[in-house]
């Protein structure tokens, strides 16, 4: 009975004790009470929703990257570029897909007949057509990346591939074929493992210059040390760290796309970095272009530009000598300060890093060149440790001014059931929700969520719809092309520049857009992504703004592009010389071709009545045509001269006011609003010191013109100064004796000093003058300006007040009688 | 050897291999030559050059050999007509063949063939057929008559060559022909866009430019463009590099005309810009570019060249009326001229030295030499049309040549035209090099006319960065200044500055006393109006400053201020063009512009003069030596005290754009045109107590 007691007693402690020790069993990963993730994010309320449509398919896209088996060597494993371009400019951005056609394993005869590169032509309706074969770009090669780029100077776009090989230049003959010309480029003879591929114009000579990355000294040696003894889950042959690293090239261009090596004597070799890309960025905001390359398991490096041809290694001191497995790279003034930062995509189990340029600081002092990596509070450093992050950029996804980031992961790891596979990853989307908050990173619909083996990718609004997509390269996969269908964007302005023969696309230019007191900026082709090419037609979204303000792009040949207000949803082309336009393929609707057409109806109408005397009715048909363009200058200042006419001088007031508010350098408008002001002081709006005020703007706007000096004269006199006057009047008719109006005032002036005989002499010699042209030119034949009917066919008298006909001898019957004058002389 | 014998050997020489080739090759090469030398230009005649070229190097060797062992079996043969002949056809292809190697070397190698070689080309081959004719007719005779002498395997051996050697001809042509016809040429005309706007009526598709096209349709861009080309392989390399920096050359690049342009079309639609496009932009007007619609008033290749070499060169007909007043008519391009590949390209231009008829025919006109040429687009004006009230003359430098001391109709030794001044001789490696028809040149001199077109825009081929800017610059100033020397003419220009300027003052002044200073400013050299072009734009002006012994200023006047506008009341050589309600036309906006308010340009020969008037400041005066400082103004006074002796500087200045215009066009960029100093002058005056 103890003995029973004593085990129930005992069974029943062991119960007690082990039931107060023992909770839910541990499994590795699960939640656990106590332990908390300060630096883990949910999307705010306002975040938006963001979708995404695959449909490479339904497009017309067809590519299979990679089409053999995998045998663990690393050079099959980086590969899968791309590059966005127009290369057959008709306004929409065609595709290029860089393929490797050969697992290492593979004898060379076999890889013929695989499928190589391929080149998708935009059809301009968001399909595309394959036209590999006809373009002659159709090349097998163990391809890496590409670069659209007018290299030779022919206004055409020409391409740059590299590959575990050689580089190769395709010349873009015109017609859609390509030719290669990689020998005479001067490209022969340099053979290695080329990743990246970056055109940018270093030297300000106005071609285009190419930065290609090396990553390692590939070698069979170690490809082939495979161990016997253990289980090896990545052999050495795919570990980067095993190789030596592959110098860097630089290729100067002579303006012709022929090029000179000079990655040496330009100090960026890089010989130590095993290099996958490079970004040509002004980080210093000098106006060149400085160059950061992400080196894998190896320091990154920033040169800048010394402008002398060279670069300085300045990667340590400006903190930005990144020492993580860097792959891709974007760029992009995310915090609108005016500077660009860098974002970089790293190995697993190291952050993605975000490096504020701390050059211009939104909110405390400036520092200088100096970076800090500010991934962690900003939401982009934990979340990104279990990804292998390769292409990547900032774009506004949703269109809400600023920049949001995509990155495109697939892991390096083979998987455990099948080592000819690569293990995928989903790619992933940041919206940035302000500096205030940074990023988050959203769901963007299955079809963006779906994993992959990513390598490459590239962002272009390839429908012409406003907002970016994206297309992803699979390794050993298909082509994604992520269409972009987020409800609810805002806004948006493209902006695509026309840069010169040598570098059409304006590679290098940057494009600052001004809207709600913000400023976006971008510097165009410095996104490098991951072996591949963003389309270099910028989209800045607006979110609730109808326009931007303005549009400044600074070239990269130091020229710069000055642009006024541009409404929201066009696309302005900004050539480099000339004036800005809007792609009317994307913009001419029907209604807004309606449109144009009733304002040039109302317009030409409106003119006619004008000069036909019916003022009323030309009043009416320019308010039309106003609806429609309310910023017409001519419109709004010929609408006050009608207003005028009719006796509406507050309509006219406000007519002239609006052109100068459209156009605050309207010396016309200043004239107008003076002389309403000055010349009728019999009318309610006479007001002489206020038509100063607006004659000396017109002045100061033209200072060598004598319209302005002879009102401020008038005005002058006007108001009694009259030392004033003859100090004007005198300047007008130095440059212009013929002028009689000014000249009897200025004769009457002399008669007011009692300098008669001064008086009597310049009221003969203006008459003289008048009888001869009126104009100055001692010429025998017709003069510019001359009219058949020998005087200017200004409407009526300017300024009734001032002027001397048709009543000269009224207004001057005093003048004229003290100085014994008879005017029928003239 | 037996007579049969003898039959069947000459019978086997009719039919040898070698025999019927050659000769089928010669008559080949005589029939398609004289299709080249005789039939009008076509594509099937340069299919022709090229394979009768291939022909007659592929021919060489084994019509040389043919020859050869056909002499030396026959040298033993007594002389008669058939052996002369014989030997004369020979010479005639021996000739034949080296001048023809000489042709094609030069047409692959050189920048154009020689015309004497070309002459003995075809001489060689007429003799040829004259010699052969000579020396077949006996045989075949012979072998007639050896066949009427039983003996028909002669016969039957002449019949079968000849049918051989006609079936090579005959091959060698129409498979030539055929060739060429699967060849496309590129159109000349195109279409007009769908949505082209007629404003100015179905009939004037270019107006309110005059220009037309001899189709009245619009032109394929390419079929204008490629300036570059012309200076491929170093043919009219020279020419192209001058064009290359010339305002020609940037005639539509020019971001003034690209900003006018703009303006234009937003203010006055975009057909208007039409207007300009005759001159400045051909090749997009051409086009159907300058439309209500388009996407870009200027294409690229418009653009890029300007009034390119073709745009010239394809103009049939000129009026003297001005505003473009040409009809063009391209030419017809070579074959595969407009190809992308080196290849293709590289046959054209063989082509064209090779068969240079319908490039010299096409591309080469006396018009080309008149001042009427030149005044289709050197002579504008603007109508109703344009400003909607009424005729208005613009700038005009033909009319004003035309009545000039440098027009004498007739008289070669007193005359000098637009082209001898703005084309001067340049020492010359060009095909085109010597012309036979200018009445101070020779067919070899050696020169070419210089395509720079040295004007007075001093301005923009710097400031476009293009390839020669500078040293465009340069010669511009150079010349803006007179001090570019034109020798073949001076014998009839006027030595010295271009418009020289001279100061008029007295030796002596009375302190205190009003004083004058004139400055005469004489049209020297020009050719037309000082200044001309577009006189709203233009400026030149004369800066005076007078200072005492002690450099103090004691007047000034055009000097510039720190925003780069001249002062206000300097004496300046410009207009002021008014719109409808008397406001200065100050963006080039023409299409308001109803006449002037106030122009000043002098004509050729004339004189004008500038007064100054000013007190003479009093000696003596107390101050603190810089005087009384006034705001900076043309006409002011700037200080007053002067001790003993003024000393007067004048200088004519001039630049391109006025200030105003730059503002305007390129807002806060910093943009200011270059000044240069065209002449100057200095003088002293003595100033006394009394």
């Amino acid at each position: 009975m103890v003995g029973a007691v004593t085990v129930a007693a005992a069974a029943l402690l062991v119960a007690a004790l082990s039931r107060s020790s023992e909770g839910p069993v541990y499994r590795p990963g699960q939640d656990i009470d106590g332990l908390t993730r300060s630096l883990s994010r949910t999307a705010p309320p306002d975040a938006p929703r963001l979708a995404f449509s695959e449909v490479a398919e339904s497009s017309g896209i067809a590519f299979r990257h990679f089409p053999g088996t995998r045998t663990s060597v690393l050079y099959e494993d980086m590969a899968g570029g791309m590059a966005w371009g127009d290369y057959d400019g008709d306004g929409d951005a065609d595709l290029f897909l860089v393929n490797f056609v050969k697992a290492a394993e593979d004898d060379v005869p076999s890889r013929a007949g695989r499928p190589g590169n391929r080149l998708f032509r935009n059809e301009g309706d968001g399909s595309f057509k394959d036209v590999s074969a006809e373009s002659g770009l159709a090349v097998s090669e163990m391809g890496s990346a590409a670069a659209w780029g007018d290299y030779n100077a022919d206004g055409l776009l020409d391409l740059w591939t590299t590959a575990y090989g050689q580089n190769r230049f395709f010349r873009n003959l015109g017609d859609g074929r390509f030719q290669e010309a990689s020998g005479d480029a001067g490209l022969a003879g340099f053979t290695g493992f080329w990743t990246g591929v970056s055109p940018g114009d270093y030297d300000q000579d106005g071609d285009l210059d190419v930065y290609v990355t090396g990553y390692v000294k590939y070698e069979d040696r170690v490809a082939t040390g495979f161990s016997r003894q253990y289980e090896v889950e990545q052999p050495a042959s795919l570990n980067p760290s095993s190789f030596p690293a592959e110098r860097n090239l630089l290729f100067r261009n002579d303006g012709r796309g022929r090029f000179s090596e000079v990655a040496s004597s330009a100090g960026v070799d890089n010989a130590a970095g095993r290099s996958l890309s490079a970004a040509w960025v002004d980080m210093n905001n000098d106006g060149q272009l400085d160059l950061y390359v992400a080196n894998d398991v190896s320091d990154n490096i920033l040169f800048l530009n010394s402008g002398d041809g060279t670069f300085e290694d300045v990667s340590h001191t400006t903190g930005v000598a990144d020492y993580r497995g860097a792959m891709g790279l974007a760029v992009g003034d995310w915090d609108r300060d005016g500077d660009q930062d860098l974002f970089i995509t790293h190995w697993i189990a190291q952050e993605n890093a975000l490096f504020e340029n701390l050059l211009i600081h939104r909110t405390e002092h400036a520092y200088g060149l100096r970076f800090s990596d500010i991934a962690d509070r900003n939401g982009l450093g934990q979340s990104s440790l279990d990804y292998v992050g390769w292409a990547t950029g900032f774009f506004d996804f949703d269109l809400d001014g600023h920049e949001d980031l995509f990155m495109v992961n697939g892991s390096t790891f083979q998987t455990s059931s099948d080592p000819t596979q690569l293990i995928s990853m989903p790619p992933l989307l940041y919206w940035n929700g302000g500096t205030d908050r940074g990023f988050y990173s959203l769901e963007a619909g299955p079809a963006f969520g779906e994993p992959a083996v990513g390598r490459g990718g590239g962002v272009s609004d390839y429908d012409g719809d406003g907002d970016p997509d994206i297309l992803l390269i699979e390794h050993g996969g298909a082509a994604r092309l992520l269409r972009n269908d987020t409800p609810d964007t805002g806004g948006w302005l493209r902006v695509l520049l026309e840069g010169p023969a040598g570098n059409t696309a304006g590679l290098g230019a940057l494009v600052r857009v001004h809207s709600g007191g913000e400023v976006q900026t971008r510097q165009v082709g410095a996104q490098a992504s991951y072996l591949s090419q963003h389309d270099p037609v910028l989209v800045f979204g607006l979110g609730d703004a109808s326009g931007a303000d303005s549009v400044t792009v600074r070239w990269i040949t130091g020229e710069r592009s000055e642009l006024g207000p541009q409404p929201a949803g066009v696309t302005v082309v900004v050539p480099i010389r000339g004036d800005a336009r809007h792609l009317s393929t994307l913009d001419s609707s029907p209604d807004e071709r309606d449109a144009t057409h009733m304002f040039w109806e109302s317009y030409r109408a409106a003119s006619g009545h004008r000069l036909a005397g019916r003022s009323e009715e030309a009043a009416t048909a320019y308010v039309k045509a106003l609806t429609f363009r309310p910023e017409h200058e001519d419109a709004l200042y010929y609408l006050g001269a009608v207003r005028l006419d009719m006796g509406d001088d507050e309509g006219a007031t406000d007519a002239w006011n609006r052109l100068l508010a459209a156009n605050p350098r309207s010396a016309r408008a200043l004239m107008q609003l003076g002389s309403l002001r000055l010349c009728r002081p019999d009318g309610s709006s006479y007001d002489p010191q206020t038509a100063r005020g607006y004659f000396e703007r017109a002045h100061s706007l033209n200072r060598a013109e004598t319209g302005g000096l002879a009102r401020l004269g008038m005005t002058a006199l006007a108001l009694g100064d009259l030392a004033e006057a003859r100090s004007q009047f005198d300047a007008v008719l130095l440059s212009d004796p013929g002028n009689t109006t000014v000249a009897v005032w200025r004769a009457f002036l002399a008669w007011r000093e009692g300098n008669e005989a001064e008086a009597r002499t310049r009221v003969q010699s203006a008459f003289a003058m008048a009888e001869t042209s009126g104009s100055e030119s001692a010429s025998t034949t017709p003069g510019e300006g001359d009219t058949k009917g020998g005087t200017a066919m200004t409407a009526r008298a300017s300024c009734p007040l001032f002027d001397l006909q048709p009543d000269f001898e009224e207004s001057f019957e005093s003048l004229v009688e003290r100085l014994s004058l008879k005017l029928t002389q003239r | 050897m037996n007579s049969n014998a003898s039959v069947r050997t000459r019978s086997s020489v009719w039919t040898a291999p070698l025999a019927w080739s050659v000769s089928g090759l010669l008559v080949f090469e005589t029939v398609s030559g004289l299709s080249i030398w005789l039939l009008p230009f076509s594509v099937s005649n340069q299919f022709l050059v090229l394979v009768h070229t291939g022909g007659g190097l592929l021919f060489m060797l084994p019509a040389l050999y043919y020859q050869y062992r056909h002499w030396a079996r026959l040298r033993s043969t007594p002389m008669d007509v058939v052996v002369l002949t014989g030997y004369l056809s020979t010479a005639a292809t021996l000739i034949a063949i080296v001048s023809g190697v000489v042709l094609t070397a030069q047409a692959v190698f050189g920048t154009h063939i020689s015309g004497l070689w070309d002459k003995i080309h075809i001489g060689s081959t007429i003799a040829f057929v004259g010699a052969v004719a000579g020396h077949f007719v006996p045989l075949v005779r012979r072998a007639l008559r050896a066949a009427r002498q039983e003996h028909p395997a002669m016969l039957q051996g002449a019949r079968s060559m000849g049918v051989r050697v006609l079936m090579v001809t005959l091959l060698g042509l129409f498979g030539t022909v055929l060739a060429a016809q699967l060849y496309s040429e590129p159109q000349a005309y195109t279409d007009f866009p769908e949505d082209y706007s007629h404003l100015y009526g179905d009939d004037r598709p270019f107006a309110p430019s005059l220009a037309k096209t001899a189709a009245g349709l619009p032109i394929n861009p390419e079929m204008l463009a490629g300036s570059e080309g012309c200076g491929y392989d170093g043919c009219h390399s020279e020419i192209e590099q001058e064009w290359s920096v010339s305002a020609h050359r940037w005639s539509s690049m020019d971001p003034a005309f690209q900003g006018v342009q703009g303006v234009m079309a937003d203010q006055n639609g975009p057909e208007s810009t039409r207007y300009c496009g005759g001159c400045h932009d051909p090749i997009s007007l051409f086009a159907g570019s300058k439309n209500l619609f388009a996407d870009s008033l200027s294409l690229r290749d418009g653009f890029e060249e300007g009034v390119s070499c073709l745009t010239c060169h394809a103009i049939q007909e000129t009026d003297v009326q001005g505003n473009a007043d040409y009809t063009i008519d391209p030419p017809r391009r070579y074959a595969f001229e407009l190809s992308h590949t080196p290849a293709a390209q590289s046959v054209s231009r063989f082509l064209i030295r090779a068969y240079p008829r319908m490039h010299q025919e096409s591309l080469q006109k006396t018009l080309f030499k008149s001042p009427e040429f030149c005044a289709a687009c050197h002579k504008q004006f603007i109508d109703e049309e344009i400003n909607q009230v009424g005729w208005v003359q613009l700038q005009n430098q033909y009319d004003n040549w035309r009545k000039s001391r440098w027009n004498h109709p007739g008289d070669p030794t007193q005359t000098i035209e637009c082209r001898e001044c703005h084309m001067p001789l340049t020492p010359s490696l060009d095909p085109a090099g010597g012309d036979a028809t200018d009445y101070n040149r020779t067919p070899d001199d050696g020169k070419h006319r210089s395509h720079r077109f040295l004007g007075a825009n001093q301005l923009m081929p710097t400031h476009l960065k293009l390839p020669g800017g500078e040293e465009q610059v340069r010669l511009t100033e150079a010349w803006l200044k007179g001090d570019y020397a034109i020798p073949e003419i001076s014998d009839k220009w006027q030595p010295g500055p271009a418009v020289p300027i001279e100061i008029i003052a007295p030796e002596r002044v009375v302190a205190g006393e009003e004083m004058a200073v004139t400055v005469l400013v004489t049209n020297n050299k020009l050719g037309h109006d000082f200044p001309t072009g577009p006189l709203d734009i233009i400026q030149a002006w004369i800066e005076i400053t007078v200072e005492d012994d002690q450099g103090r200023i004691v007047y000034q006047s055009g000097g510039v201020d720190e925003d780069r506008f001249v002062e206000p009341g300097a004496f300046m050589f410009k207009a002021e063009p008014v719109d409808r309600y008397g406001n200065l036309i100050d963006r080039h906006n023409l299409w308001e512009m109803v006449g002037v308010r106030y122009r000043r340009a002098l004509f050729p020969g004339f004189d004008d003069q500038a007064r100054f008037a000013f007190q003479c400041p009093t000696f003596g005066v107390e101050g603190d030596g810089e005087g009384e400082r006034l705001p900076l103004r043309s006409g002011h006074v700037l200080s007053a005290p002067a001790v003993g002796r003024l000393e007067v500087t004048a200088r004519l200045l001039y630049r391109k754009i006025d200030q105003f215009m730059l503002d305007t066009l390129f807002p806060g960029a910093g943009i200011t045109s270059p000044i240069t100093v065209m002449s100057e002058d200095r003088a002293t005056i003595q100033v006394s107590g009394t």
